[in-house]
């Protein structure tokens, strides 16, 4: 501990330069961890109390910590660039939930609160006022590396309704003589308002009640783990895909998501025999709502023929490094076999020439689908049944000499209850877990192996 | 001298007398074909060939971004997301079998031989006294035409085998264009004359290098009137276009306030492109500064938020890439922009503007 005592902001003027050439310049956060975060799924995705809202410069949102008990003990910590010689801090802090004076009352405060920076881990104690609006503090260290800085509270201004403890706000001004970068924070605070307009977007199609049941888990985390080497060689045309499944197939097994080894070796078949037999069709959604796009789980793109997946965790919680790909169809309908209905087509294209993009349809930037089915005859029984559909995305992207025709091949496979149970891309393959039967399951996990990439796995988020 | 350098002078010598000088406008395909050096023996195509007896030269041209070309991580990247072999022919351009004949020979990119060798021959600007070396001497040799075989080209049509054989009539880089319809079009040594100067030489100095940018643009500040700056660039040295080259090199120039990054003032330099009717790209913008002009902005400092007597950042960057802050995943391992100019200036103690 350097210092018992608050340094109140006798520093420099903002904007003032130090013998060291050192300049105080605001930093934005897209990446903050918490001791813990209230859970509420009222409101589904927006999870309202997430630590990356106490950096979005809005009073009406705010960090509140979920655990047990007045909130002291509780941190929050905002990762920021880098810099080198860093000298010292500023922190500019809206105590309480601001978003009024009543919820502000009723909630708990910040009374005394240790500020940790990292990795120096100079400490300082100060204590808050328990006021509303701006209140600020200052943190010196011997000129060094920076790149976090946590709070955490010791005790607290309690609340009259509430016991949870919340933070509106915090900027962060830092005095160092590494070069001024305002393209990289302004960067920043533009990725943690997208990822809450898409959350509340998100949030918005959950909450209507006119939309109806989401076959997907309302809040879920995405972890990734290091890939493993391809176990057998990539051949053919669709080698990758092969790789992907051989690898999937033998990947550890985890607890709360089967191997669907029936599925697997449907898509194996189709694969190895080039989808010989496959009836070429039209796929129709019933369900033409859009597929959420939040915290990597999002719908295929064409851009990712190039790219690669999005990578989500940056810009959350750094708990994952890339995206689970759902249909690139990109609506809910392709989640469940009944919610596709297909129509056979006479004059449909090879599945060659689909992948190779080489159709007049495929002369639009966004995606057009083409897609073959694998059908379970009737029975005595039961009536026939989807099984399989591989669709084919394909579109033409601006690329640097001009425009390209571009696909992206997806295989979706059903288990016997008409639930996604296998995606498989061009090099990876995903297997999803469901919650419940029938008209109420939910997706609520999924495996997504891609060899020589890291493994990505979704869980479902649950309330403590 | 050592039995390697005499075995590429002799091999230069032996075929002589047999073929006729070439013209400079065919020394190089403008990325239609690969670098054809006939008859050289393969030990002879490399740098280090050429070290023995010019070190000098050969050490310039090692830090150049000639020797790059193939290499950079820039364009690397860029290849790896579209790999034409008609990019291999300007930055690998000894590599006859696309990317697969690239070996350490083709890596060397834009080599010694690739400019002055043809047909077992010494191609330059002229034949010196005394050189052991058969050389022709090639008329435009040292003139932008030699230039223009890789830095003056049209978008390319890619057919649908992903081969490129013809042009669109859309520039995709104007380099050599831009210097001759500018203002300093015919001055003696044309690109060279700024590009190839002693002692920088055959190290070629250009848009990677901070000395010759920071020659090329200038950045000055001035109280339009108060409580607003002006922001002048002025292409004062290059005899192109600046930016040039590369469709995605542009310059920024920003103004901001330290404590409010977000309110940063940001205008771009450069050409925007669209797609064209038949194929490749066209011009959509082009606010590309055109030598000895400027380019100038106000900016209201009350927009740049902050407090009142807060210094104004000033910069000029000229940035190389698409992504002037690529993810890691995307990072082309080397940097991806370049801070031509930057000031921090006093609001109150900025100079008026000249009437």
């Amino acid at each position: 501990m350097r210092r018992l005592v608050p340094l109140l902001l006798l520093g420099l003027a903002p904007g003032a330069v130090r013998a060291d050439g050192a300049i105080e310049r605001r930093l934005h956060a897209d990446s903050a961890d918490a001791s813990s975060f209230l859970w509420t799924d009222w409101n589904k995705f927006q999870e309202n109390y997430h630590p990356l809202y106490a950096v979005d410069d809005d009073p009406a949102t705010a960090w509140v910590e979920g655990a047990a008990g007045g909130g002291a003990g509780e941190w929050v910590r905002f990762n920021v660039t880098r810099l080198d010689g860093a000298s010292a801090v500023r922190l500019r802090i809206r105590n309480g939930y601001q978003k009024s004076s009543a919820l502000w009352k009723a909630n708990a405060r910040v009374r005394e609160v240790t500020v940790t920076l990292l990795p120096s881990g100079t400490r300082v104690k100060a204590t808050l006022t328990d006021t509303e609006g701006w209140q600020e503090l200052r943190v010196e260290q011997p000129a060094g590396p920076l790149e976090a800085i946590q709070l955490t509270a010791d005790s607290v201004y309690a609340g009259t309704r509430y016991t949870d403890l919340c933070i509106s706000d915090v900027e962060l001004y830092v005095t160092s003589a590494t070069r001024d970068n305002p393209v990289v924070e302004k960067a920043k605070l533009e990725r943690v308002l997208a990822w809450k307009g898409d959350r509340v977007a998100a949030a918005r199609m959950f909450k209507d009640a006119a939309a109806g049941q989401i076959p997907i888990a309302p809040g879920y985390t995405l972890a990734a783990s290091a890939g493993r080497e391809s176990p057998v060689p990539a051949r053919g045309p669709f080698g990758g895909a092969l790789v992907a499944l051989a690898d999937l197939r033998t990947h550890p097994t985890e607890p709360g998501l089967r191997a669907p080894e029936a599925e697997m070796a449907l898509a194996v078949a189709g694969f190895e025999s080039g989808f010989a037999g496959w009836t070429p069709v039209q796929a129709v959604a019933n369900d033409t709502r859009p597929v959420p796009a939040v915290d990597g789980l999002a719908p295929a793109a064409l851009w990712n023929c190039y790219e690669g997946p999005p990578v989500w965790g940056d810009a959350t919680d750094g708990s994952a490094s890339g995206t689970v790909e759902l249909p690139i169809a990109g609506t809910l309908g392709f989640l469940r076999a009944d919610g596709v209905g297909t129509f056979a087509v006479s004059q449909a294209p090879t599945v060659a020439a689909a992948i190779e993009a080489d159709l007049g349809v495929c002369a639009k930037p966004t995606p057009h689908i083409l897609a073959w089915a694998k059908t379970a005859p009737a029975t005595a029984s039961s009536p026939a049944r989807l099984e399989a559909l591989l669709t084919v995305g394909c579109g033409t992207l601006e690329v640097r000499e001009g425009r390209e025709r571009v696909s992206v091949p997806q295989l979706l496979v059903y288990d016997t209850t008409g639930k996604l149970s296998l995606l498989v891309g061009g090099t990876y393959a995903t297997a999803f877990g469901w919650r419940g039967e029938g008209a109420g399951a939910v997706l609520s996990d999924a495996r997504r192996v891609s060899a020589g990439s890291a493994t990505i796995r979704m869980t479902e988020r649950k309330a403590p | 001298m050592t039995p390697r350098r005499w075995g590429l002078v002799v091999a230069l010598l032996c075929v002589a007398a047999a073929a006729p000088a070439p013209q400079v406008s065919a020394l190089f395909s403008r990325g239609l074909a690969p670098v054809d050096l006939g008859a050289t023996p393969d030990a002879d195509r490399t740098a280090a060939a050429c070290a023995t007896c010019h070190a000098d030269i050969s050490a310039e041209w090692a830090r150049s971004r000639h020797h790059l070309a193939w290499t950079n991580g820039i364009f690397q990247r860029e290849y790896r997301r579209q790999p034409l072999d008609w990019c291999v022919r300007c930055h690998a351009p000894l590599a006859t079998g696309g990317a697969a004949s690239v070996g350490p020979v083709e890596a060397e990119g834009v080599s010694c031989a690739v400019c002055h060798v043809r047909d077992g021959r010494m191609v330059a600007a002229r034949a010196r006294e005394g050189s052991p070396h058969d050389t022709v001497a090639v008329a435009g040799f040292d003139s932008a035409a030699l230039c223009e075989g890789c830095h003056q080209f049209a978008f390319p049509v890619v057919n649908e085998d992903s081969t490129v054989t013809r042009y669109t009539e859309h520039p995709m880089q104007d380099t050599v264009a831009e210097f001759r319809a500018g203002a300093h079009a015919g001055t003696p040594r044309e690109c060279l004359g700024c590009h190839g100067n002693t002692p920088a030489g055959h190290r070629f100095p250009g848009g990677h290098d901070l000395a010759a940018v920071q020659h090329a643009a200038a950045l000055d500040v001035c109280a339009a009137r108060p409580g607003e700056l002006r922001l002048r660039v002025t292409n004062v040295g290059a005899g192109h276009n600046l930016p040039t080259g590369d469709l995605h090199r542009h310059f920024q120039v920003r103004a901001w306030r330290s404590t409010a990054p977000t309110a940063l003032f940001e205008a771009f330099i450069g050409r925007a492109f669209e797609p064209a009717p038949d194929a490749g790209k066209q011009v959509r913008v082009d606010t590309s500064i055109p030598p000895l002009q400027s380019a100038t902005w106000e900016v209201k400092l009350r927009a740049l938020g902050g407090a009142a007597d807060e210094p104004v950042n000033v910069e000029l960057r000229y940035v190389y890439t698409a992504d002037e802050e690529p993810t890691a995943r995307n990072a082309p391992g080397e940097p991806t922009y370049l801070v031509v100019h930057e000031q921090r200036v006093d609001p109150a103690k900025v100079p008026a503007c000249p009437r």
